[in-house]
């Protein structure tokens, strides 16, 4: 809840009154900010008030306090003073210090000295948020007769983070699949980032099987590629001869839902300028496609690709704001910069249909030997089919699940791309059906 | 220092420091205010604009330049003095990362900043990359001003260690002034002047430090310079002094 709420005196009634309509067994002891970073004064006012309106809360309903405190005096003051006030357990709010307990001293200090004083005044002391697989290990080494209560964030669509048995797992850059029983094997990408309904189920399906120490449910992939798919390599923008234009319009006809760029899409020395970024992005911006982007030879380095943002982001300034185009370019160029930020040199994908893939760009400098390393390259992933680039000859193995992608440049190569339908059916697109 | 800038005056100029968008105390909406109520032709970020030690947030940066896509497109130029908290390692791409939103949004899909962002993005980052740590500000009646942000200069954040620092710079580079920012206090003398902060300083101050009410500096196209303090809620125009 946000502060300016929780220091809402109305708020409190609110609570206490839907408590009671609503004929809750019990609640959890009202919290106040009493954070590192309130000022001091003002962190020993919060603790006070939440001593108060807890003790006020459990006149009418059975609570359970929370122990709060940001040092060893106010924790001390805060377990000693629910102790006098008669109660048997408390709770502690553990969420925010698991999250920074990796990466923050003060955060683990905390959360052990709240523990310290909770087990020892308390017979019963409840954890909440703190059904981190890495955690829950720690806290049963060191403590006896815990109980636990929900992880608030097992997905977080605030932060865009998923929890996992070794950290988090950065959805703006990944997909995950998940196999708890809301999401039954399905991807839980952040494209759905607004269906809290969805990550709500899996947030409490995940808790559960957590707090039963389950395995827990959770893949990561670079992308989960759902609907239409568009595999594309060697654009070379910035050089002469790109099939552009052609890609376009694949894009656009076949209303391709996921585009994914193998690797020298551009070259950053070339001739590149905000028109040329416009023709990039105009299919996918017109469809809507998301664009996975691996990094190949010619734009694997960042500085170079920095330097480019740089020089259409001053000729964007040269643009007036009013100019129909001014935010387009804009964004245009904003997102080249999240895209090769976020860009793998090699990837896992799961293809419609469900198959697994990995892609990269380059694997040999000659086709027999790409197909061996292919070979290697599949199974040591684990996947089912294997796609790289480079080559610039298109050669498809559908028998043994691999690809080698036409370029989109130059005109020696009859093919132009890699569909794959929603179905999983992969086909080689020619180039000469898409010329206009 | 790399190389000196020259910043040749047009119309009204007005110097801001230490703005820290992105700390917790950082005032966003009275940088908005101020910047809008003088209305500047040239608007000189003096160090500190951003504080890239925390996480910038794209809407934070929206909220505090609210005003200045709008002035940009009348014709109003933005200068940027690196400080200290823009320029830790690799801070061109921090930079380009927090304004296209790659902390916020996932990065595969088209950005949805909000429009002032948008706006506002070319030319902050353009600012940004043309940005040198000094600058001299030459004024229409030949008045020389050398601009940096001051942690280049001194190692403490003592105002009496940087305006002698100041002053030194002043005599070395051949200019009539200094104006500065880096310590959080306001101070001012016939050489130097160092602005103050726009970090709510109530809480500041509650925490211990002891800095000052936001400061700034307006310069007329008549030549006629203002040391302002900002009050909450309104620009008190040459309280800090005259030149």
């Amino acid at each position: 809840m946000p502060d300016e709420l929780l220091l809402n005196p109305l708020t409190f009634n609110d609570f206490l009154q839907t408590a009671l309509d609503a004929g809750f067994d019990a609640a959890i002891g009202w919290d106040m900010p009493v954070y590192i970073d309130v000022p001091r004064e003002e962190s020993w006012k919060n603790l006070r008030k939440s001593l108060e309106l807890t003790e006020t809360l459990a006149e009418h309903i059975p609570t359970i306090p929370l122990s709060k405190g940001v040092d060893r005096e106010q924790i001390d003051y805060c377990v000693t003073t629910l102790k006098n006030m008669g109660f048997s357990s408390a709770a502690l709010h553990a969420s925010e210090y698991v999250y920074y307990y990796r990466t923050d001293p003060l955060a683990r200090k905390l959360m052990h000295t709240h523990l310290e004083y909770l087990t020892r005044s308390f017979d019963e002391v409840l954890v909440i948020g703190a059904l981190h697989p890495i955690i829950l290990k720690i806290l049963e080494r060191r403590y006896t007769g815990l109980r636990h209560a929900s992880a608030t964030w097992q997905t977080r669509a605030e932060k865009l983070e998923a929890l996992t048995y070794t950290g988090f797992i950065d959805l703006k850059r990944r997909d995950i699949v998940c196999h708890c029983p809301a999401c039954k094997g399905n991807p839980l990408t952040m494209r759905w980032r607004d269906d809290y309904r969805r990550l709500e189920d899996h947030n409490l399906a995940a808790s559960a099987m957590l707090a039963h120490r389950q395995p827990f449910p959770l893949r990561a992939y670079d992308y989960v590629a759902q609907g239409r798919t568009i595999i594309a390599a060697d654009i070379h923008l910035g050089e002469p001869g790109t099939r552009l234009n052609e890609l376009s319009n694949l894009i656009l006809e076949e209303k391709a839902k996921n585009t994914i760029l193998l690797g020298d899409t551009l070259n950053p020395s070339g001739k590149i300028g905000l028109h040329q970024l416009y023709s990039l992005f105009y299919a996918p911006r017109m469809t809507g496609s998301s664009i996975l982007l691996l990094k190949g030879d010619t734009d694997a380095n960042p500085s170079q690709i920095t330097a480019l943002v740089e020089k259409l982001l001053r000729e964007t300034t040269s643009t007036p704001i009013d100019h129909p185009l001014h935010d387009t370019y804009t964004r245009d160029a904003l997102w080249l910069h999240r895209l090769y930020r976020a860009a793998p040199k090699t990837a896992t994908v799961i293809l419609p249909g469900g198959a697994k893939a990995v892609l990269t760009h380059r694997l040999a400098d000659t086709p027999d030997e790409a197909v061996r390393k292919a070979r290697a390259l599949k199974r040591s992933r684990g996947a089912d089919i294997a796609i790289a680039a480079h080559l610039h000859t298109a050669l498809a193995l559908p028998h043994e699940g691999i690809y080698l992608l036409p370029p989109c440049t130059g005109s020696q190569d009859p093919y132009l791309a890699l569909l794959v339908e929603e179905d999983g059916e992969i086909s080689l697109e020619e180039w000469e059906k898409w010329k206009r | 220092m790399e190389e000196i800038k020259w910043i040749h005056q047009e119309g009204t100029v007005a110097i801001l420091s230490d703005l820290h968008i992105g700390h917790p105390l950082s005032m966003l909406e009275e940088i908005a205010e101020a910047i809008a109520a003088i209305n500047p032709d040239t608007l000189i970020l003096l160090g500190d604009t951003l504080d890239l030690r925390y996480p910038v947030y794209p809407h934070e940066i929206a909220a505090a330049l609210r005003p200045l896509p709008s002035l940009i497109e009348q014709g109003t130029r933005l200068e940027i003095i690196l400080g200290d908290t823009d320029t830790p390692t690799g801070w061109k791409t921090k930079i380009l990362d927090i304004l296209s939103g790659l902390h916020e949004e996932e990065a595969r899909t088209r950005p949805r900043l909000n429009q002032t962002l948008i706006d506002l993005a070319p030319h902050l980052y353009t600012a940004y990359a043309d940005a040198q740590p000094l600058a001299i500000l030459r004024l229409r009646n030949g008045t020389e001003i050398a601009l940096t942000h001051g942690h280049l200069l001194a190692e403490t954040r003592r105002n009496t260690a940087l305006a002698r620092k100041a002053r030194q710079l002043v005599n070395w580079l051949g200019v009539d002034k200094a104006v500065l920012g880096h310590t959080h206090r306001f101070y001012t003398d016939k050489k130097v002047t160092i602005l103050g902060t726009w970090l709510d300083i109530d809480k500041r101050r509650q925490q211990g430090y002891k800095e000052d009410y936001p400061s700034l500096l307006t310069i007329t196209p008549t030549g006629l310079t203002l040391l302002s303090q900002w009050a909450p809620g309104q620009l008190l125009d040459g309280t800090l002094g005259r030149w």
